[in-house]
């Protein structure tokens, strides 16, 4: 598990997502890179049926096929659980306190390629039926340290994604100094799917 | 005198019946005449002879009381038909008994016709009457039991010694098989099924799988001749065991360098211990339950070796399996089964059997038990599944998938092994190889320590190169990890270098390593004796071109600037010295009286070869130091 970066891909009007997906998929091949198989981030959210004074309590349940035997819980205070699989049969057994699926599930898919030390993946968001965007992930494996890395990071992100490069992510603006653990990848990833949910104004 | 009239009367005293809640006494009616002698004609026993009623009138009395409380109950029981009646009953049976005997007696004696009867005296010991010699008898009696009963209790005290009389014998001997069958249960899983007792020698409840179910009889000998036993340690338990884990087994493990045919495989079957027919049966069972042992692990690597995938297959012919480890290299693995009982035939010793690797076998297939018998608690502990430690905590842990899968490839015992194999191999090459540079290279020393703590897999060293004497000026530390395919090598500039099982490429390193050495010694000991270096390179572009690694070289040139030094280090035609500003003393030149100053003499001088073997000194930097200090002055 390195230093992760994921930031969101603009689709133009000119291109369908599956378009601008190739696209990048080409650039990532041309480099060099090695297609190595598919990947999926999923999120699910729970709400607490308990009735509180003004909000409501959100639970995100989310699963990464790099960790396959883990369950990532996120409330939406930050406060995250890592946990087997089985999370998802405790969650059934508190569907008095919790109300599962609340809205359809979230999910990035598509193919992972690796390029020497770094991870790329390039995954079309969609919830439910809908697709709603491209997100990008690019790990650095190597290092777990944020500012040890932050520049080769974006310098390798640079090649490919030229000039549309992402700022530092505000969960590892935190962190920079500190180890990167696979929760901190999900919580951007949480962030972004949030950013999908609240619609085209709320980027 | 007067007499004094004494007048007895008796007490007009009743017994109290019952006492009623008011205090009332009632008194029981006093017997009436009729009654009383009812009573007291209860109280004549008829049965009894006359004649003893005096001398045991006392002590029969108390007997004759309870007598009477019995027959007074059950005669009250009878319902009082009349009180007479069994007085009546009883003088009935004695006049029927007195009439069969008058006329028996007038059969007998009276009669005119003897034939039907006759009398004959039946003699009768006297009973002796005295006390005294009653108590004799029975003291004579008592003797002669007591003699009875001590003679059998010395003859079982006698058991353990060696009784010679056949009698005792036997039950020594019956003795004996029970006390045996105590012991072989306290070391052996006994079972009794029908009418045999069978033993277990498997594994089975230790977690094995294998398909032999060891099982052995214990019987008792029935027959014992008196030869048999006179020798020391016969017993009569019998342990039968099944012919084809008899005798003793090992599994030889040889490895081969060189070309071997492999058909070597030898008929007779080197042993290495024995076990006689005639051993006691603990030493026989334990060396059966090894045989056992052993065909399991051969059985187990003789399946893996044909299910195994490799570069080099590996062959199993017969009792032995041959795996390659590296070209050239072997590793022979046979199952060695004696099961001749000759006691005079001498054990051989194998003097390449590695005993490591049988040890590591046998250790092997003792985890591969364990880890059939499930030893893993389930967490929580009502769950209903059990994964080990690793995989529960995979979860919490976000282990990647590349990590899951990399745990998950098991090795069989066959890959375990070979490993083993090839790293104790790799790690003899390694040692020959140093100690063999290390004897023809006097000049830098060659030390080495290994680490004493080593792993299956992993071994370490150290290697230090210096010239001595001169330790300060420059030294080569080289790490060596010896590894499963490969030797990694640890410079100290942090360089990493891999060397595979090659032993050229371990020494073909050592010698560059070397010859930069020397030249890394010329220069900083320059630097001590106040020369100046001009040019020290470690990979020289200049000249021809080394066939192995880079030459080095360094330029050094005295401190008044006459002379200069040239050194180049190769690490296949060894070093070259050549020194310019020498004037050559066969040289015949006219010396001229103008040009005086010598320093003209040396302008155009070239550079000459200097011939090191004529140099006196120890070492190459010993030379080289002699050298400097002699062209410094």
């Amino acid at each position: 598990m390195g230093v992760t970066c994921v930031c969101q891909w603009p689709v133009t009007e000119s291109r369908t997502v599956q378009q601008t997906v190739e696209m990048l998929t080409r650039r990532i091949e041309v480099l060099g890179a090695v297609k190595t198989g598919n990947f999926c981030v999923d999120c699910e959210t729970y709400q607490s049926s308990v009735p509180t004074i003004n909000s409501t309590k959100l639970v995100h349940l989310m699963h990464n096929s790099e960790q396959p035997l883990t369950c990532f819980s996120i409330t939406d205070t930050g406060a995250f659980l890592v946990a087997d699989n089985h999370l998802e049969g405790i969650m059934q057994k508190l569907k008095g306190f919790y109300t599962p699926r609340k809205s359809a599930r979230v999910e990035s898919k598509g193919q992972r390629f690796e390029l020497g030390d770094f991870l790329v993946k390039v995954g079309i968001v969609s919830i439910g039926p809908h697709t709603k965007g491209i997100l990008v992930e690019v790990e650095y494996t190597p290092c777990i340290i944020v500012s040890d890395c932050w520049n080769l990071l974006s310098e390798f992100m640079q090649s490919f994604m030229g000039n549309q490069l992402p700022s530092m992510p505000t969960t590892l603006l935190a962190k920079q100094d500190l180890p990167v653990t696979p929760v901190d990848t999900m919580i951007q990833y949480l962030e972004h799917f949030n950013n999908f949910k609240k619609g085209p104004g709320g980027r | 005198m007067d007499s004094v009239t004494v007048s007895i009367e008796s007490l007009q005293e009743f017994q109290v019946q019952e006492v009623s809640l008011d205090g009332q006494e009632t008194y029981t009616k006093p017997l009436s005449m009729s009654e009383s002698l009812a009573k007291l004609a209860h109280k004549i026993d008829f049965t009894k002879p006359e004649g003893e009623e005096i001398d045991g009138a006392l002590a029969d009395e108390d007997k004759d009381t309870k007598k009477a409380d019995v027959k007074e109950e059950s005669p009250a029981v009878q319902a009082v038909q009349w009180p007479w009646e069994s007085v009546h009953s009883k003088l009935r049976c004695a006049l029927t008994e007195i009439s069969v005997l008058s006329d028996i007696l007038h059969i007998c004696r009276w009669a005119k016709d003897p034939r039907y009867m006759v009398l004959d005296p039946v003699s009768q010991e006297p009973t002796q009457s005295k006390q005294i010699i009653q108590l004799l008898d029975k003291k004579k009696s008592l003797g002669v039991a007591a003699s009875v009963l001590k003679s059998g209790a010395n003859r079982m005290m006698r058991q353990p010694l060696n009784a010679t009389t056949a009698s005792p014998q036997k039950s020594q001997h019956q003795n004996d098989f029970h006390a045996d069958l105590l012991r072989l249960r306290q070391h052996w899983r006994l079972k009794k099924v029908g009418s045999n007792i069978l033993g277990d020698l498997s594994f089975r409840t230790a977690g094995s799988r294998f398909w032999h179910n060891g099982t052995f009889e214990v019987t008792k000998i029935t027959d014992v001749d008196c030869d048999a036993t006179e020798k020391k340690n016969v017993t009569p338990l019998k342990v039968t065991i099944p012919s084809d884990i008899e005798g003793t087994s090992h599994i030889q493990v040889l490895i081969q360098e060189g070309e071997a045919e492999i058909a070597t495989a030898s008929l007779s079957q080197p042993s290495r211990s024995r076990v006689s027919a005639d051993a006691h049966w603990q030493e026989r069972l334990e060396a059966a339950q090894t045989v056992l042992f052993c065909k399991e692990v051969f059985a187990q690597i003789a399946r893996e070796a044909v299910q195994l995938r490799s570069p080099v297959p590996h062959i199993v012919v017969g009792n032995q399996i041959f795996c390659t480890l590296f070209p050239g290299v072997r590793l022979c693995l046979a199952l060695c089964h004696n099961t001749s009982m000759d006691s005079q035939i001498e054990p051989l010793r194998q003097p390449n059997h590695s005993h490591a690797l049988e040890h590591s076998l046998h250790q092997l297939l003792r985890e591969l038990h364990r880890s059939n018998l499930s030893g893993t608690t389930p967490r929580p502990i009502t769950a209903s599944l059990t994964v080990s430690k690793k995989r529960r905590l995979a979860g919490p842990q976000a282990i990647s998938r590349k990590e899951l899968t990399d745990s998950q490839q098991g090795e069989c015992l066959l890959e375990k092994v070979l490993k083993q194999a090839k790293h104790i191999v790799l790690r003899k090459r390694v040692a020959d190889v140093i100690n063999q540079l290390s004897s023809d290279l006097q000049d830098p020393v060659i030390l080495v320590h290994w680490s004493a703590h080593t792993q299956p897999l992993v071994s370490t060293a150290k290697i230090h190169i210096s010239t001595s004497g001169y330790e300060q000026m420059a030294m080569i530390l080289l790490q060596l990890t010896v590894e499963v395919d490969q030797i990694r090598v640890l410079c100290k500039d942090g360089r990493v270098i891999h060397a595979n099982y090659e032993q050229q490429q371990l020494k073909d390193l050592l010698r560059c390593q070397i010859s930069q050495h020397q030249i890394a010694c010329v220069f900083s000991l320059s630097k001590s004796m106040n020369m100046h270096v001009l040019h020290y390179n470690l990979h020289l572009g200049v000249g021809s071109a080394s066939k192995l690694g880079n030459a080095s070289s360094v330029l050094i040139s005295t401190h008044h600037g006459q002379r200069t030094l040239a050194v180049r280090s190769d690490p296949l035609n060894g070093i070259r010295v050549q020194v310019k500003g020498c004037k050559n003393p066969h040289d015949t030149e006219q010396k001229s009286n103008v040009v005086t100053d010598p320093k003209w003499e040396t302008i155009m001088t070239d550079y000459r070869e200097v011939d090191m073997d004529r140099i006196p000194g120890r070492t190459f930097v010993n030379k080289m130091e002699l050298l400097m200090a002699v062209l410094a002055s």
